[in-house]
């Protein structure tokens, strides 16, 4: 990564040690972002490093007592490789040993920022039709006890 | 040692990057297929209303 006073290399120890300090509930192990027109052997390589430093990150979390309750994340890359993209989610469980544990307890509802009928894309009526036809009539309340991550709302 | 920690949740990353709306379809489903069934996952990049409605649909209608 470049800084203001020059390049520094954030290896998987320091982007945990970085993590820590932080105390999140949930954290997502370094990943080897590519553009999706990269070349496939460039996209094998991403995901060759994402799973390592995946492995690299894990091991370093285990010893940073502020992360004991903290979950743990995997970052699936491979470009727009099918292929790759599979490997990369297979490699992520094994390495990480089949070991889920779900320690992220969600509380209240998610809260719809701003009117729902002044959401363009939610008086699209095929596409609404689409999420009444998978189940949803409605947005509802969440169940109390499910995990959810709320991410940045453009 | 702090503990022995293991993977719990799915980001699919590096979305957003000059991929079309179809190809994104076919590589969330890729992946999907190979994640547990049960495991809460994160699909980067998307950024519209329209973008995360779409993306539900495809997982409630792969289901």
């Amino acid at each position: 990564m470049t800084t203001p006073t020059g390049a520094a290399t954030v290896t998987p120890e320091r982007y945990i040690e970085a993590v820590a300090a932080l105390g999140p509930d949930v954290w997502v192990a370094l990943s080897d972002d590519i553009p999706s027109d990269s070349r496939t052997d460039r996209a094998a390589k991403s995901v060759d490093r994402t799973t390592a430093w995946l492995g690299a990150c894990l091991a370093a979390a285990a010893q940073q007592p502020g992360l004991a309750a903290a979950a743990a994340w995997a970052a699936v890359q491979g470009g727009q490789y099918l292929h790759e993209r599979q490997r990369c989610a297979e490699v992520s469980q094994h390495d990480a040993g089949g070991l889920y544990r779900w320690l992220v307890a969600g509380r209240g509802r998610l809260r719809v920022p701003y009117a729902y009928q002044s959401c363009p894309a939610c008086t699209n009526a095929p596409l609404m039709s689409r999420l009444r036809l998978a189940g949803s009539p409605s947005p509802a309340p969440l169940p109390p006890a499910r995990r959810r991550w709320l991410g940045s709302w453009a | 040692m702090a503990g022995q920690l293991g993977v719990s949740g799915y980001v699919v990353a590096g979305l957003g990057t000059g991929e079309s709306p179809e190809q994104r379809q076919q590589i969330v489903q890729a992946v999907l297929q190979r994640l547990p069934a049960g495991a809460p996952r994160l699909l980067s990049s998307v950024g519209t209303p329209e973008e995360v409605l779409e993306a539900v649909a495809q997982v409630w209608g792969g289901w």
